[in-house]
Order: structure tokens, then C-alpha cells, then sequence
């Protein structure tokens, strides 16, 4: 069962709420707070999922950034993008 | 009282009439044709007249000018005017002086050519002539007495014998020698005999010491100018004690014209004694009656300079409270020149137009303003309402199945939480609508038409309230954006119901009301909103700004994006005055 969640997430209580959740689901979770930090878990295993906040609170880099990253290792890599803000720019 | 007087241009006007008229009258009593003599008296009393009125004159220039050049000290902007009116004194006061001065020149060469020799010699003829004449008549007169006395003695013995005879004798002798009165007299003056067209009445005898004189053999002549008559007396040498006495009438002509001569050339010789004070007066009077008109010109010229620079001054000042801010200044037309009317006219609408597009801006940064400031708000509240809630729900999920005891209050606790955090995200929400708020999309569209749907969706809803629509535009078709006037719409309606159900809690039986009124013009479509409900309880002015409100959920945005999204459509959003209830006047422009 491919059950292997990466979260990435500046915000350290969502990181907990959600984790909380997906753990009582019986995912496998790992986390993330930075653009770096989550690049290096990509490069260790890609994970089967993974949930990313658009805006990490980094001045160069953000989600989209970490979304290029892992569309150019497996384009089928299945990611959901989270945010607290909904601009249609930044979607499209 | 005296003031008034001082300041008013009355006492001027009168100063100058009085001025002008004793100066053309002093000239005229100088060259000898006005109504009085030209004697020294008049001239005095003249002179001292004329130097009081330049006096009076002077007093009030000076007064003008101390004012007028220590207001231009206090008020700046004056100084075009100060340079007027010394431009105009200037070239008025110069060309004056210049005339006056060669004026006075040929005064006095006028002056001395009265006691030339020419004219010197021509009153010393006259009055040698009039001598003359004097002389040659007294000494006929004499001729003619002695010859009649001849005459008399010759025949004097007809006296005593034929009075008849004698009389004829008498009276032939009188007549011959061309003699109006003849007279016998003895040495007491007492009348002996008269030619019988003598006025015996009007005789006077002559004084006792001409007859004595007459008794000593001396022919006497008495000359009386003031009856125009000359009188001879002598003795008869043929009798004792008997004298003739003459009176001959002289033509009044010839006296009056002798006695003229004589006073003229006394007069003249007195002015020759005096020629030093006659030029003197004589210059004085010049120059009293030309300072008075230089002052007077300078006066007026002082008077023209202030209504020349006055619009410009007006300008000055006006233009200085513009500069400092004011752009309220409004310049009034008066009495200026057409010229000026229209600088005035394009001056008012300059700042009219600066105040407008001042506001435009002021209004634009302000919004701007807010936009940054709901933008951080809404991203502020936002950011912890996600954890807050994930954990709310993870707690309902977990813990509600373990707790036993007061179970229920539990629940209700989480669910004030939930609802509370729920409200604040709806809150956050509006923010970032504010802020987000993207540019109208002007399309074709039916205001008509979006009116009455927004109306009947609360009419099936509100039964409590009547909603009365009058639309009395002209058109209904123009470009604006549906769903920006639509939101309008729907904000202001909604206001106006949560007033009237405000209202509604104190009285249950209040009928509801909300009228709504679409009229237009030329360039802007007016829709006006009247309720029954609370009213405003705050100046409306201040409502729209954002985050004001005098709801208990409210969030201070309704009226601000209203606001924001009018002015967007080139209109505006006014506050109508109302006792009772509330009433907006909503304003968008047509294309």
C-alpha cells in the first residue's frame, strides 16, 4: 500500500493538526518546514503523496518552486496544494 | 463722526471745488475783470483764503498718502500699486512744475514791463495833460472875470440909476463870458445883485478869508471837484464895498476823467514803491492756485492707481491663499473690467477643478491605503483560523466519545468556538474582497432591469417590510458593471432592512418602508433610498470610511466598498439629511 505522505508547511501547528489526523488514517508522514529541508526529503524517497503549502515563509523560493522540483523527478507524482489565500494567478 | 468725515472723499471734493474756484477767481481779481476791486485788501483776504483750502488740501493727501504707504507696508502685494501711483504723480507733478515755473518766469517779465520808462512816461503824460487842461481853464475863468469886472466898473453907474437897464447889462455879460451863475456880494458875503437866471435859493456865500484875500485886489479861484464847478471872486473897483462872485459849471466828463488820472497815477506810483511785494503776491497767488492743482492731481492720481490695482491686488491675495492651500477662494467679479471678469472666471475654475482632482486623489490614496491594510488583516486572521479549526475538529472527533460527565456543555463550548471562528473567517473574507476588489467591467447593461430583481427577491422574503419603487429615468440602458452595482445594491438594501428590524424590537408594530427612486440627467443617473428605520447613528460622512460601523457584527466595509465602487463609475455616494430613518443618494455616471 503506497501510504507514504510528505507535508510541507512553515506552520508548525498545522504540520501537528494534520499529522494527527493522517497518522489516526494510517499514513506514514514526514515533514517538512522548509524549501530546503523538503527538497533533501524528496532526494532521500519520493513519497507517494505529498501535501504542500504554496507560501513558506522564505523570501526566494516557495511551493510552486518544490512543485517544478518533483514534476521533473516523476511527473506522476500526485501533490496537493494548500493555502491559506486563494489567488487565481498563482494557480494558473 | 469726525472720521467718517476724514476718511470719506467728500471733504476732498469739496476742498477741490473751493480750491479751483478761488484760484480762477484770484486770477480774475488780478487781471482786473472779476466783480471786485483789485486792491491790496482783496488780495490779502484772497490769498489767505486760498493758502487755508490748500492747507485743508495738503492735510488730506498726506493723510492719504501715511495711510496708503503704511498699509503697504503691513499688506504685501501693494507694491504694484505704490509704483502706480508714483508713475502717476510722477507724470503729473513734473510737466506741472516745469509749466508753473516758466508760468511764473513770464509773470514777472509781465510784471516788470508795467514800470518800464514807456509806461512810466505815459501815466507822467496823462497826469501833465490833465494838469495842463486844469490850468487853462482856471486861468480862462480868470480872463473872463477880470474882463467882466472891466466891464462893470465901466458901466457901474447904471447900477444906481436904472436897475432895469443894469439887469439886462448883467445878465448879457454873463451869458457872453459863457458863466452859469453871477453874483454881487458885499463884504459880509450878503447877495447885492444877481443875473435874473441865477438859483438865488442854492446861494452860498464864499469864505470870509477869500473875501478879505479879494479886498487885498487879488483875483481868487476856487476850484470845488465835488460840485463840478469853478468859482472866481473879485473886487468891483469901481464901488467900495462890492464884489463880483462867478460860478462856471465844468463839464462832470472832464472832471471825472481828471480826477480818474490823478488816482490812477497815485495808485501806479504806489505799486512802483511796492514792485518788490507786488511780484511777490503775484508769485505767491501762482503758486498757491499750481500747487493746488499738482496736490490735486496727485490725489486723484492716487485714487485712479488704487481702482487700477485693486483687481490685480485681489488677484495677489488670492492666488497667495491658493499657494498656502486654500483652494476654497473664490474671486468675486465686481466692478472690474470685462478683461478681469474673465481672469476671475478662469482663476475659479482652476482651483475648482485643482480641489477636484485634489480630493480624486486624496480619495484614491486613501482607498489604496485601505486596501494594504484589509489585505495584511485578512491574511493576519486567516493563517491561524486553519490550524484553530483542524484542531476544533480533531478535538470533536477525539474527545467527545471519551468525555461522560457534562457532555453537553462540552459540545456547546466547541460550538460557540466553531461558530465564533466561523465569523471570523467571513470577517477575514470581506477584507480580502475589499482589498481584492478587481477593476469595474463596464458593460451594456439594464439598471431597470437589476433593480427590480434585487427587489423582488427581498419582497418574497420580507413580509414585514413595503418596498415601493418609483422609476422615473429617462434611460435605463448604459454601460456599468452587473455585478459591482448589483453588490451596491444589495449593500444598501440590507442596511436598510437590519435598520428597520433595529427598530422593529422596540416597536412591534412599525410598517417597514423602503423607498427607492431612480431619476437622471445628462450625465449621471440618481438613485435615492429612503427608510423608516433607526437612521444613522453617527455622522454619515465618517461611514464610509472602512472599518466604521454602528452594527453589533458589523465589519465597516459595506459602505466603503459602495463607496469605492461608485466613485470607480465616476458618481458618488451622498447622505441626505432625514428625521426619521435613513436616506442615500447614490450617484453613476453615464458612460
Amino acid at each position: 500500500m503506497r501510504n507514504e505522505i510528505l507535508l510541507i508547511d512553515d506552520e508548525k501547528d498545522i504540520r501537528f493538526a494534520v499529522h494527527e489526523i493522517l497518522k489516526e488514517n494510517n499514513f506514514f508522514v514526514r515533514e517538512a518546514d522548509t524549501v530546503e529541508k523538503a527538497l533533501s526529503e524528496i532526494k532521500k524517497k519520493l513519497p507517494d503523496l505529498v501535501i504542500l503549502d504554496v507560501l513558506l515563509d522564505e523570501k526566494n523560493r516557495d511551493g510552486i518552486d518544490i512543485l517544478k522540483f518533483i514534476k521533473s523527478i516523476d511527473a506522476d507524482v500526485p501533490v496537493i496544494m494548500i493555502s491559506g489565500h486563494a489567488n487565481m494567478k498563482l494557480l494558473l | 463722526m469726525i472720521k467718517k468725515i476724514l476718511s470719506s472723499n467728500l471733504l476732498l471734493y469739496i476742498s477741490t471745488f473751493l480750491s479751483i474756484i478761488f484760484g480762477i477767481f484770484t486770477l480774475y481779481t488780478f487781471s482786473g475783470t472779476s466783480f471786485i476791486q483789485l486792491n491790496e485788501n482783496n488780495i490779502q483776504v484772497l490769498l489767505i483764503i486760498n493758502i487755508s483750502i490748500i492747507c485743508v488740501l495738503l492735510f488730506l493727501i498726506i493723510r492719504k498718502l501715511i495711510v496708503f504707504f503704511y498699509k503697504s507696508k503691513v499688506i504685501s502685494g501693494l507694491s504694484t500699486n505704490l509704483n502706480f501711483i508714483k508713475y502717476f504723480i510722477f507724470v503729473t507733478a513734473v510737466p506741472s512744475i516745469f509749466v508753473a515755473v516758466f508760468s511764473l518766469m513770464l509773470f514777472n517779465l509781465g510784471i516788470e514791463k508795467w514800470f518800464d520808462k514807456k509806461v512810466n512816461d505815459v501815466v507822467n503824460n496823462s497826469v501833465e495833460v490833465a494838469r495842463n487842461y486844469l490850468e487853462e481853464n482856471q486861468s480862462s475863468i480868470k480872463g473872463e472875470i477880470l474882463a467882466m469886472a472891466n466891464d462893470l466898473n465901466r458901466n457901474f453907474n447904471l447900477y444906481s440909476e436904472n436897475k432895469q437897464i443894469f439887469q439886462n447889462y448883467f445878465d448879457q455879460q454873463s451869458r457872453f463870458r459863457k458863466i452859469e451863475e453871477s453874483y454881487l456880494i458885499n463884504k459880509d458875503g450878503l447877495l447885492l445883485f444877481s443875473t435874473s437866471f441865477s438859483n438865488k435859493n442854492n446861494f452860498i456865500a464864499p469864505l470870509k478869508t477869500f473875501i478879505d484875500m479879494a479886498q487885498n485886489g487879488q483875483t481868487i479861484l476856487i476850484s470845488d471837484a465835488n460840485k463840478n464847478q469853478t468859482n472866481a471872486l473879485v473886487k468891483l473897483s469901481s464901488s467900495e464895498n462890492i464884489f463880483l462872485y462867478t460860478i462856471r459849471y465844468v463839464d462832470p466828463e472832464t472832471v471825472n476823467f481828471l480826477k480818474n488820472t490823478g488816482e490812477a497815477s497815485t495808485f501806479y506810483y504806489k505799486l512802483k514803491s511796492n514792485s518788490l511785494g507786488l511780484q511777490i503776491t503775484f508769485a505767491a497767488v501762482y503758486i498757491v492756485i499750481v500747487s493746488s492743482l499738482i496736490l490735486l492731481s496727485s490725489m486723484y492720481a492716487i485714487n485712479i492707481a488704487n481702482k487700477i490695482s485693486r483687481p490685480i491686488i485681489k488677484l495677489i491675495f488670492a492666488a497667495k491663499e491658493v499657494s498656502v492651500g486654500n483652494l476654497e477662494v473664490k474671486l468675486k467679479y465686481e466692478e472690474e473690467d470685462d478683461d478681469f471678469k474673465k481672469l476671475y472666471q478662469t482663476f475659479n475654475i482652476m482651483t475648482q477643478e485643482i480641489q477636484a482632482q485634489k480630493n480624486k486623489i486624496a480619495l484614491s490614496e486613501r482607498y489604496q491605503a485601505w486596501e494594504m491594510v484589509a489585505k495584511k488583516l485578512a491574511h493576519e486572521i486567516k493563517n491561524p483560523l486553519t490550524p484553530i479549526t483542524l484542531s476544533l475538529e480533531r478535538i470533536k472527533d477525539r474527545y467527545s466519545k471519551q468525555i461522560n460527565v457534562d457532555k453537553a456543555d462540552f459540545e456547546n463550548y466547541l460550538n460557540i468556538i466553531s461558530r465564533q471562528v466561523e465569523d471570523i473567517g467571513k470577517l477575514a473574507n470581506e477584507f480580502s474582497d475589499f482589498a481584492r476588489m478587481p477593476n469595474p467591467i463596464k458593460k451594456s447593461n439594464n439598471l431597470k432591469k437589476l433593480i427590480e430583481d434585487s427587489i423582488s427577491l427581498y419582497k418574497l422574503s420580507e413580509k414585514k417590510v413595503i418596498f415601493n419603487l418609483v422609476y422615473s429615468s429617462t434611460q435605463d440602458v448604459f454601460k456599468f458593471d452587473l455585478n459591482q452595482i448589483s453588490r451596491v445594491l444589495i449593500n444598501i438594501i440590507k442596511n436598510s432592512l437590519e435598520s428597520i428590524y433595529e427598530k422593529q424590537e422596540l416597536d412591534k408594530n412599525l410598517q417597514g418602508k423602503i423607498n427607492i427612486l431612480i431619476e437622471n440627467n445628462n450625465d449621471f443617473i440618481y438613485i435615492i433610498i429612503e427608510d423608516n428605520g433607526v437612521g444613522f447613528k453617527t455622522t454619515p460622512k465618517d461611514l464610509i470610511v472602512p472599518l466604521t460601523t454602528t452594527k453589533q457584527r458589523g465589519s465597516g466595509l459595506g459602505l466603503s466598498i459602495v463607496s469605492k465602487i461608485l466613485h470607480e463609475h465616476g458618481g458618488d455616494l451622498n447622505f441626505i439629511e432625514k428625521s426619521n430613518g435613513a436616506k442615500i443618494k447614490l450617484s453613476i455616471k453615464i458612460n
